[in-house]
C-alpha cells in the first residue's frame, strides 16, 4: 500500500456530498461495508501499520489520523461532539453536533472534516484522509480530501 | 513623562472630611468610633509604626514625577464595612476632598472611589465627576463577588464612557471581613501574612474578567492593578492561556487566547518592584507582559522611587517609567 503522506495540510472541512458516481479510483482500498460504520461512532482501522478512524456524521464520512497535534495523543479515543460557537458572554450556542472530536489527552477540539482546530486554540491539525461510500461499501484513501472548503 | 499611578492619599482626621457631608451625615458620622478611628482603622492592615504614622495629606508629586495619581486608601476600606449606606456617604465625601485638596487637574489627579456594592450608585458617581480634571481614574475596591460578574456593568460602561481607566488596589481587609474578597486557605492571623498574599486577589479577578468575558464585552476598558506585585503575571497569562486551549467550548464568549485580552486592556503598577528585581530579564523580557507595566511608588507607604526602578531594572527602568497609556491621553500628552 502507499505510504501514508507526512502531513497533509487541509484548508476547511470536507462539505456533505452525495455518495459518488463513476469508476472508482484505483487508489481508494474497499474497508467494509457502509453497516460496518454505525451513524456517530468512530471505528478504527489499521491501514499501511497505522491507525486511521473513520466515522459516518450526519454530513458525511470522516478519516482521520490517529495523532493530535498538540502532544499526539490517540485522538480516535476522544469524545465525538459537537461545539460551542463563539457568542455573547454567558450565552452558550450549541452547533456542529457530530462533527468535532474532543482529544482524551487534553480536551483540544478538531473539525472532524478538516482537522482544524475548533476555536483556533492551535495552529496544527489532526490529518485527515480521503473516504467515501459507493454502492453500500466505504472506501479509504491515504491523501488528503478532494474538496477541501475554501476558508 | 513619568506618571506615579500608585500615590496614596489619606486624611489624618477623619472630622476633615465633615465640611463634604450633609449636617444630617455629619451628625451620624460624629461619633468616637468614627473619629477616632483613623488609627484604628489602619491598625486592621498596618505592619508597621510607619504606616500608621505616615497617613499623610499630601499628594505632591516625588521628585522627577510629572504627574501622580491619587488613590484615597481610607476609601478603599469600605469593601469590609458593614453598614454600605454609610460608605457611600464616606466615600462621596472623600471624593469631594480629592477634588477640593488632594487634586488639581494638574500634575496631582486623583481616583473617583466608587464602592462594588451599588454598581448602579456608582456609575452615577462616575458620571457626575468624570467630567472635573481633578478625576483621571476610578478606584473600585474588591467585594467578594469576582470583576468578572455582570453585576459590575454599569460601572464598567460608566468608566469607558467617560474614558477613564478603572484601579483596582486591596484596601488591607481582604482576608479578614465579610464583603471583602477572602484569601484562599483561611483566615491569617496577621496583616504581614495577610499583604504577602495579596497577589491572589488580583490574579483572581485578572483569570475572572477574562473568563467570564467582561473584557471582551468591554474591550476598552482598561484597569490596573496596583499595588499586587507583577512577577507572577507572566506565569498567569500562560496558565489562563493553556486552560483556555482546553475549555474554550465553557467560555465560547472568549474568542481569542486570554493573554490577548491582558495584554490590551490589563496593567500593573510596580510596588514593590523588587520582587522582580531579580528575575525581570527572565520572567518579561521578550515577554509581552513587559508592556503591562506601569510606575506606581506606593508612596508613602514604603514606596518605590523611579531610582529604585532604574536600581532594580536596569535599561528596562526608563520603558516602564515612560509608559503612561493608561490614563487618557488628554492628561499625559500621548499621541500629541
Amino acid at each position: 500500500m502507499t505510504a501514508l503522506p507526512a502531513d497533509p495540510v487541509q484548508t476547511g472541512p470536507v462539505l456533505a456530498a452525495p455518495e459518488p458516481t463513476g469508476p472508482r479510483p484505483q487508489d481508494l482500498t474497499d474497508i467494509g461495508a457502509v453497516d460496518d460504520f454505525p451513524l456517530g461512532k468512530l471505528v478504527t482501522i489499521e491501514f499501511d501499520g497505522r491507525t486511521i478512524g473513520i466515522i459516518r456524521t450526519q454530513g458525511g464520512l470522516r478519516a482521520i489520523g490517529n495523532r493530535c497535534p498538540h502532544q499526539g495523543g490517540p485522538i480516535c479515543r476522544g469524545l465525538v461532539t459537537g461545539t460551542m460557537a463563539p457568542s455573547a458572554p454567558n450565552e452558550y450556542v450549541y452547533e456542529q453536533d457530530g462533527e468535532v472530536v474532543r482529544c482524551p489527552w487534553h480536551g483540544y477540539e478538531f473539525e472532524l472534516a478538516s482537522g482544524r482546530s475548533v476555536g483556533g486554540v492551535i495552529r496544527g491539525r489532526v490529518q485527515v484522509f480521503t473516504v467515501e461510500a459507493r454502492a453500500g461499501r466505504v472506501y479509504f484513501a491515504p491523501r488528503r480530501p478532494a474538496q477541501p472548503d475554501a476558508r | 513623562m513619568i506618571v506615579d499611578y500608585d500615590r496614596h492619599v489619606a486624611v489624618s482626621d477623619y472630622a476633615d472630611l465633615f465640611a463634604h457631608m450633609s449636617q444630617s451625615w455629619r451628625k451620624h458620622f460624629e461619633r468616637d468610633e468614627f473619629v477616632g478611628s483613623v488609627r484604628d482603622a489602619a491598625a486592621h492592615i498596618r505592619m508597621t509604626d510607619r504606616f500608621g504614622d505616615d497617613v499623610l495629606e499630601g499628594s505632591a508629586p516625588g521628585p522627577g514625577i510629572d504627574l501622580s495619581l491619587a488613590l484615597p486608601h481610607q476609601g478603599l476600606t469600605i469593601n469590609g464595612w458593614a453598614d454600605q449606606v454609610a460608605a457611600k456617604a464616606f466615600i462621596e465625601a472623600l471624593n469631594s476632598h480629592s477634588e477640593q485638596v488632594w487634586a488639581d487637574g494638574r500634575a496631582r489627579r486623583a481616583a473617583i472611589l466608587v464602592t462594588p456594592h451599588d454598581p448602579a450608585w456608582s456609575a452615577r458617581v462616575i458620571r457626575e465627576r468624570a467630567a472635573a480634571p481633578q478625576f483621571a481614574a476610578v478606584a473600585l475596591p474588591l467585594s467578594a463577588t469576582l470583576m468578572g460578574a455582570e453585576l459590575f456593568d454599569p460601572i464598567y460602561a460608566a468608566a469607558v464612557e467617560c474614558g477613564l481607566p478603572l484601579v483596582v488596589h486591596f484596601s488591607g481587609v481582604e482576608g479578614r471581613y465579610l464583603g471583602a474578597p477572602p484569601l484562599s486557605g483561611g483566615v491569617h492571623r496577621t496583616a504581614f501574612a495577610r499583604a504577602a498574599l495579596m497577589p491572589q486577589l488580583a490574579e483572581s479577578q485578572i483569570a475572572s474578567l477574562c473568563f467570564s468575558g467582561a473584557l471582551a464585552k468591554h474591550p476598552t476598558l482598561r484597569v490596573l492593578f496596583s499595588g499586587f506585585g507583577l512577577a507572577w503575571l507572566p506565569s498567569l497569562a500562560w496558565r489562563l492561556d493553556r486552560e483556555w486551549r482546553t475549555f474554550r467550548h465553557d467560555v465560547p464568549w472568549v474568542v481569542r487566547p486570554p493573554s490577548e485580552y491582558v495584554f490590551e486592556q490589563v496593567w500593573l503598577s510596580t510596588w514593590p518592584i523588587r520582587e522582580a528585581e531579580a528575575d525581570w530579564e527572565t520572567l518579561f523580557a521578550g515577554n509581552k507582559a513587559q508592556t503591562r507595566i506601569v510606575y506606581g511608588s506606593h508612596d508613602p507607604i514604603d514606596g518605590d522611587t523611579p531610582a529604585d526602578l532604574r536600581a532594580a531594572l536596569g535599561h528596562a527602568a526608563d520603558r516602564v517609567l515612560g509608559r503612561a497609556d493608561v490614563l487618557p491621553a488628554a492628561m499625559t500628552g500621548a499621541g500629541a
